[in-house]
């Protein structure tokens, strides 16, 4: 429909390929979320199992509980919306995420038995939490990808008859 | 054997000629989404096709709404980060189109906010504007349909240009604009009033 223009010169295409697809800045993200995760889950446990802590100490806590449920929403924002993941990307997240939240569990759970503190116990059951949500990203993200895998090869299907046809 | 209805009327040579035309345009629409698909899988080589494919356009889209060839190369590059970082989101791969000149009409708007109190040249020559003589060719009628809607203000010419030249759809333009369809009607109705009243 439009007319014919020129191409990107080859260094201004690989400049924006480089930055536009940079995996630095999209599992930073992924990292930036998980930890933050991570740290509102042991923060939430400690309000909700340690009921004796000084008001001053709470508020502490809770203040911290927002700041890092507001890193998380960020991380969460950003990727949907800025850095979004591409299929593979995304299959690469979960296991990232499944992995990290089961270091999680088994050391909130390690120190629960070691300690018997209740607080650790509440970071490993939350933990599990954790590792669900990353079972359901995975799952999320390799239907996904079997989506988009299926629809590619119906394109492809589709193109090559028509190649064909013209033949 | 006989497959046909006894009363079947084949098309007309400019029927079929239209036929063949909405097969090329289905044909290309599936090139385009098979593309934007293996970039969502990842491919590194259709992004490169994918930028090559559509660089020019939008930098000519640029070039002719902003009028500034260095803004327009600037805005260009601005697009296809954002696309770039964006298109895994991008939930349906065949209107990859409208959405590109989506992102296209924020950045512009971005941009034009934030030199908000800067006035935008829009000379025109009356003379460049389309007359009703038929043209030669359809290079030749997009050519003088872009000088024409230059006498234009920069969100009628960006809303006229969207349908004209790059032949997006109403309800592709109005999801590019984020306006409702009657506004892009009556944008479209402006536009071509003027345009009639200038020529």
């Amino acid at each position: 429909m439009t007319l014919s223009t020129p191409a990107p010169d080859p260094k201004t295409l690989d400049k924006l390929l480089q930055k536009g697809l940079s995996t630095k800045s999209r599992f930073g993200h992924v990292a930036l979320l998980i930890a933050a995760i991570a740290m509102s889950l042991v923060l939430l446990s400690l309000l909700m199992t340690e009921p004796d802590l000084r008001t001053r100490t709470q508020v502490t806590f809770a203040v911290m509980l927002m700041i890092s449920l507001g890193w998380a929403s960020y991380a969460a924002w950003t990727l949907k919306y800025r850095w979004t993941l591409l299929a593979q990307h995304r299959i690469a997240a979960s296991f990232i995420g499944i992995t990290a939240s089961l270091a999680f569990t088994l050391g909130a759970a390690l120190i629960a038995i070691i300690t018997r503190e209740a607080a650790a116990g509440a970071a490993a059951t939350s933990g599990l939490f954790m590792v669900a949500l990353a079972g359901l990203a995975l799952k999320s993200a390799l239907e996904r990808r079997r989506a988009l895998s299926r629809r590619r090869d119906e394109l492809e299907a589709l193109l090559a008859l028509d190649l064909a046809d013209s033949r | 054997m006989n497959l046909l209805p006894r009363d079947f009327d084949y098309p007309t040579e400019p029927e079929q000629r239209e036929l063949n035309l909405s097969r090329r345009e289905l044909i290309d629409d599936a090139e385009l989404e098979l593309l934007v698909i293996r970039c969502q899988l990842g491919d590194r080589e259709a992004f490169e096709a994918l930028i090559r494919m559509h660089y020019g356009t939008l930098k000519r889209h640029f070039t002719k709404v902003c009028g500034d060839a260095q803004a327009a190369d600037d805005l260009t590059q601005e697009v296809w980060l954002r696309v770039l970082r964006g298109l895994g989101g991008l939930k349906q791969p065949r209107r990859f189109r409208s959405w590109l000149f989506a992102i296209a009409h924020r950045q512009l708007m971005d941009r034009f906010r934030s030199r908000y109190r800067q006035s935008i040249e829009t000379s025109v020559e009356v003379d460049q504007l389309p007359d009703d003589s038929p043209l030669e060719s359809r290079q030749q009628r997009q050519e003088d349909l872009e000088s024409a809607l230059q006498a234009l203000s920069i969100s009628d010419r960006e809303t006229l240009r969207l349908f004209y030249i790059e032949g997006l759809t109403l309800a592709e333009v109005a999801d590019c604009l984020s306006l409702p369809v009657g506004t892009v009607k009556s944008r479209l109705h402006r536009g071509r009033s003027q345009l009639r009243e200038l020529s």
